[in-house]
């Protein structure tokens, strides 16, 4: 398509249909974390998993039917429960990760708790192994393999300065003493081991356990987990957002390639897709300015979508409407998702034709050259939930959205 | 939190402070649920005000109490108050120094029985001296779930905390002015009355100054010479939903009773 044929197509281009709820649930909980969607136990459906603060995770099916539940009971004693906040101590703070961790062809669902728990279940519910800590678990848990062998290893981050690394059976292979507490999801990269810490620094270990760079201390704890991606080089590099507002593209010798600084917090991880269908991914985020950022991979600003409040969630980039473009969904804490266009929509400066849009000054040429003016977020929908949206998940071409309240929504697209 | 829509002044419940003239001066006593804070120096009978309500609320109106020490021992405040002439033995008064027992033995108090629960952090810091207290297991934690027990269980609507100074020296607030703004929020979800006692530094401020905007009233006991003696003073600085005199009272503990007395006015010596 001529960049004429669009730019118009972006500027008078619209979709069709409506949004509309499918079904919904109330767990009877809040909840801290978005819904996951995958097919744990390999019969083609997916389930929904879905965490509260009360440390429940509940597994729904595609109707939002409840498949099973478990309640994380802590294993601490009374006295030490008196000491942990009785509205959250048992919160699930970070969404559970999926993995086939003992081979069987089904997939185990693992996870931390406030109290300082990790749990492995098995896609029934039933506990395979739980082990205890002494500090909180509050970020996510990964999964990686290691040597010849490919043996799997589980690994997390506690706030009692400590990255735990377990074998497929709960059973401790090492510890990593750190300075810091740590909510990050620590994330395997080119044999490092990479996370964020509570006073803003982003460290690298490696597998032995010996640092091998660190940046300076902000202040300003990083939540999220660090995207990995390459460059058209194959050098390897991550972008991690932090609560100091910025995200931060860093290779994996601990070289700032560069940052982008918002007006908010960002506590989420950072997405890539190709929104734009440029050939390139684009890095995806939403921050407590109330906005959703589209960058490329070089840190410049493609465009921006403002919300009426804080845009904490990792967006989605899917085609619900199934007509090969991607949208992308946001949810935000002023109680509304957003579907918006990949692209984004121009802010016309002029363009040849049908210049009574805006009228400025300059030579102009009728045969454009370059994009002619800015491009912005542009919403095509918007779905008002019954509470704030906490993050949302595809099932398919289905939107699963979790509410802070505790209500599981699926939306749809309907022509 | 109580959000009925009060239209009349005369459906504000109130607890009487049971100080003779001073309850005449803010139409009757505190607000229910309202965050009060008992400011004041050493020596000022902070502790000993916020007993004697707690005290009479049991004794008259049958209602289960909570007094929260983080430092003044159960024994010490029971010596003192015996002394003043307060009589223990017509009130019930449940001890609780061990949190391993805190939520069986909170289950068996009589919810309509009137019950003075008293909880005595600094003898459970002894016991427990042992546990280590983690990034997210703190003091402010113990409180609250003291509190939200023994309002659960025990029906508990009023409560005295001494002192909020002693907390602060007890756990690390990185944003004290936010950490402070919800634990007041906790307080009033709970729709319990709070006295807070907040002790006067030597530099006449708060350590972080943030109680007395949060807070829903303040009640100023000070010590002030006159001629060659030292008299007791109270006021009501601030009473949300009141109307008050907010003249200077002299404060006196005299035959088993508190009184507010030459409000405005030099005291006869």
């Amino acid at each position: 398509m001529s960049i004429l044929g669009g730019v118009l197509n972006k500027i008078v281009g619209g979709k069709s249909g409506k949004i509309v709820l499918q079904g919904l649930i109330d767990l009877g909980s809040e909840s801290m974390t978005a819904p996951l969607c995958q097919d744990i136990d390999g019969d083609g459906e997916q389930e929904i998993i879905c965490s509260t603060i009360k440390g429940e995770i509940f597994v729904l099916d595609e109707n939002l039917k409840l498949k099973w539940k478990y309640i994380s009971a802590p294993t601490t004693s009374e006295v030490e429960r008196m000491f942990t906040d009785a509205q959250t101590g048992s919160s699930i703070a970070t969404t559970p990760r999926v993995f086939d961790i003992n081979g069987d062809g089904k997939k185990e669902i693992l996870f931390g708790t406030e109290n300082g728990d990790v749990f492995a279940l098995d896609c029934k519910g039933e506990l395979l192994w739980k082990y205890s800590t002494n500090g909180a678990v509050r970020g996510g848990i990964n999964i990686f393999y290691v040597g010849e062998e490919k043996k799997i290893r589980i690994i997390f981050g506690n706030s009692d300065k400590k990255i735990y690394i377990f074998d497929a059976k709960g059973k401790l292979d090492s510890l990593i003493e750190i300075d810091e507490g740590i909510e990050s999801t620590p994330i395997i990269i080119d044999g490092l081991i990479v996370f964020g810490t509570d006073k803003g620094r982003i460290q690298a270990y490696n597998l032995a356990g010996k640092m091998q760079w660190s940046t300076q201390k902000t202040g300003a704890k990083i939540t999220s987990e660090a995207t990995p991606f390459k460059f058209a080089n194959g050098k390897s590099c991550f972008v991690i957002g932090s609560t100091d507002n910025s995200i931060y593209c860093f290779n994996t010798e601990g070289i700032m390639l560069w940052s982008f600084k918002t007006k908010g917090s960002i506590y989420s991880k950072i997405v890539l897709a190709d929104v734009n269908d440029d050939g390139a991914n684009e890095i995806l985020f939403g921050s407590a300015d109330n906005k959703l950022h589209v960058l490329s991979l070089d840190g410049t600003e493609i465009w921006d979508f403002e919300s009426d409040f804080w845009i904490i969630g990792s967006p989605l980039a899917m085609d619900i409407d199934n007509d090969g473009q991607l949208e992308i969904v946001a949810g935000s804490y002023d109680n509304t998702v957003y579907f918006l266009a990949g692209d984004g929509s121009f802010v016309v400066d002029y363009v040849p034709g049908i210049s009574g849009i805006v009228i400025q000054g300059g030579n102009y040429s009728d045969i454009p050259v370059s994009i002619p003016g800015n491009v912005i977020g542009k919403k095509i929908w918007a779905y008002l939930a019954p509470g704030i949206v906490i993050g949302c998940s595809a099932l398919r071409n289905l939107v699963v959205v979790q509410t802070k309240e505790g209500k599981v929504l699926i939306l749809k697209h309907e022509k | 939190m109580s959000n009925e829509l009060i239209l009349d002044a005369s459906q504000i419940k109130r607890i009487k402070t049971y100080i003779k003239g001073l309850d005449e001066n803010m139409q009757g006593g505190i607000p229910e649920g309202h965050i009060v804070l008992i400011h004041g120096s050493a020596g000022t009978m902070k502790s000993s005000l916020c007993f004697s309500m707690m005290y009479n609320e049991v004794l008259l109106n049958k209602r289960n109490c909570l007094y929260i020490s983080l430092e003044q021992s159960y024994a010490s405040i029971l010596k003192n108050m015996v002394n003043m002439g307060f009589d223990m033995s017509k009130i019930n008064i449940i001890y609780m120094n061990d949190l391993a027992k805190f939520g069986t033995l909170v289950k068996q108090i009589n919810q309509n029985a009137g019950n003075l629960i008293i909880t005595d952090i600094g003898c459970v810091r002894k016991q427990i001296k042992d546990i280590k207290v983690s990034e997210n297991k703190s003091w402010l934690n113990v409180v609250k779930n003291i509190i939200l027990k023994t309002a659960q269980e025990a029906n508990v609507n009023f409560f005295t905390f001494d002192s909020l100074s002693a907390l602060y020296t007890l756990s690390t607030f990185e944003n004290p002015r936010m950490e402070l703004f919800y634990f007041f929020e906790y307080l009033r979800d709970l729709n319990m009355t709070s006295l807070m006692i907040s002790e006067e530094s030597e530099d006449k401020a708060n350590i972080f100054g943030s109680e007395s905007f949060l807070s829903d009233g303040i009640i100023t006991l000070r010590l002030t010479p006159f001629r060659r003696n030292i008299i007791r003073e109270i006021s009501i600085s601030k009473m949300r939903s009141t109307k008050c005199n907010t003249d200077v009272f002299s404060f006196e503990f005299k035959n088993g009773s508190f009184y507010a007395l030459y409000g405005g006015q030099n005291p006869l010596l």
